[in-house]
């Protein structure tokens, strides 16, 4: 009984942030935003006119990630990175001071979060290849194999808000493309 | 389910467990492996969930009604302070020195926040947050989700044009209906109950180290 307790308190403390993680994985590369699924290693901006009008333009089909949890402060883009073929390069274009973020979350250790530092324009490099997770200038060493990754990039005053072109968007590659 | 009802679910179902335990111990029972498992692993998930609310409990910090906690997202959480912050913080926060998050369903004396009422956020001179960035104040329905609302507008900020007082203050209004000669800081309320986010990104020092105050959402007579 006792061990039954311990390994219940334990499995679920563990794994109780890793849920949402997962619906991350299930709603960025299985069901996209509105078209289709998002291959890994593929980036995914959030649709201009769903992010000017969150309550009239969602795709019934879509993942409603984006509309759930207020946030109207960022643009985002989105993606699932697999590493497991060699690292990638995410390019950020120059966003003339504009606030940007990049962010890389674990799926199994829940709302852990490693962030690049900004110096734009950018070329941030992320990889598996370092023993200790860790993000130093614009590289993100020791990710594991697959996380969600997750761009914000600042949005204009209001008057901008409305469907165009909000935010030049960030690229990601293979690093041997580089 | 509300946050309330949250609360209220973990503190049912941590009694059921002590109630369970109490029972197992000083009453005899007729026991098996298999049962003696499975039973232990429904009270270890429901020890859990009550361990995890009491600690989100513990390590949040709550000043005029606003909610916060530190150390979000940060690598090297134990795994019940990432289980106690995902009770709060659900979803792929970012770490402290990157935004910090305050949410309230209350306002400064403790009452819901209702779109039945009208209500003012008074920042005083020089007390927007400090940041090196911008925040936001963000509305969401009872479920967090946006609100529908005659000028689209779901969250303001240092971006949306808000006009100070003349003694350099900015008060914000938060009501169901537009304020009349305070459009420019209005923030559209639903006519239910509601949840309030505010976001500072790159905050300041004062932030980081605890010494800002957000101010509280004040009802209006």
């Amino acid at each position: 009984m006792v061990v039954g307790w311990a390994l219940g308190t334990f499995l679920f403390v563990y794994f109780l942030a890793a849920p949402r993680i997962q619906q991350l994985r299930k709603s960025d590369p299985r069901k996209g935003f509105g078209a289709g699924p998002i291959p890994a290693n593929t980036l995914y901006a959030e649709p201009q006119t769903l992010f000017a009008d969150p309550l009239s333009s969602q795709s019934a089909s879509s993942s409603n990630l984006m509309t759930t949890g207020v946030n109207h402060d960022t643009l985002l883009m989105v993606g699932w990175l697999d590493l497991s073929k060699g690292p990638r390069a995410v390019h950020v274009p120059d966003m003339n001071a504009r606030y940007y973020s990049a962010q890389f979350t674990y799926p199994s250790d829940g709302p852990i979060s490693l962030m690049l530092a900004r110096t734009p324009p950018a070329r941030a490099r992320a990889t598996t290849s370092s023993p200790v997770p860790s993000t130093a200038g614009n590289r993100a060493d020791s990710l594991p194999e697959q996380c969600s990754a997750r761009y914000r990039s600042r949005v204009r005053g209001e008057r901008q808000r409305a469907p165009g072109r909000l935010c030049p968007c960030m690229q990601l590659t293979p690093l041997s493309q580089q | 389910m509300s946050r309330t009802y949250t609360f209220y679910f973990a503190a049912l179902i941590g009694t059921i467990c002590v109630v369970f335990i109490i029972n197992l111990v000083f009453f005899e029972h007729a026991r098996t492996v298999r049962n003696d498992v499975v039973q232990g692993i429904l009270i270890g998930i429901g020890l859990a969930f009550a361990s995890a609310q009491a600690y989100a409990r513990i390590k949040a910090t709550k000043v005029n009604g606003w909610i916060t906690m530190f150390g979000l997202g940060v690598p090297g959480n134990g795994m019940l302070l990432r289980a106690a912050h995902a009770q709060y913080f659900p979803g792929p926060v970012n770490v402290p020195q990157e935004a910090m998050y305050w949410w309230a369903n209350a306002d400064g004396a403790g009452r819901t926040l209702s779109g039945a009422h009208d209500y003012i956020m008074h920042f005083p001179a020089g007390g927007l947050p400090p940041n090196d960035a911008f925040w936001s104040l963000t509305m969401g329905n009872a479920k967090n989700f946006y609100v529908q609302n005659p000028i689209n507008r779901y969250s303001v900020g240092d971006r949306s044009g808000l006009v100070s007082n003349a003694d350099g203050s900015v008060d914000i209004y938060i009501q169901h209906t537009g304020p009349e000669g305070h459009e420019s800081n209005w923030l559209p309320a639903p006519s239910g109950n509601f949840i309030l986010w505010l976001r500072v990104y790159i905050p300041g020092a004062a932030i980081l180290d605890g010494t800002y105050t957000v101010p509280p959402v004040v009802k209006l007579k």
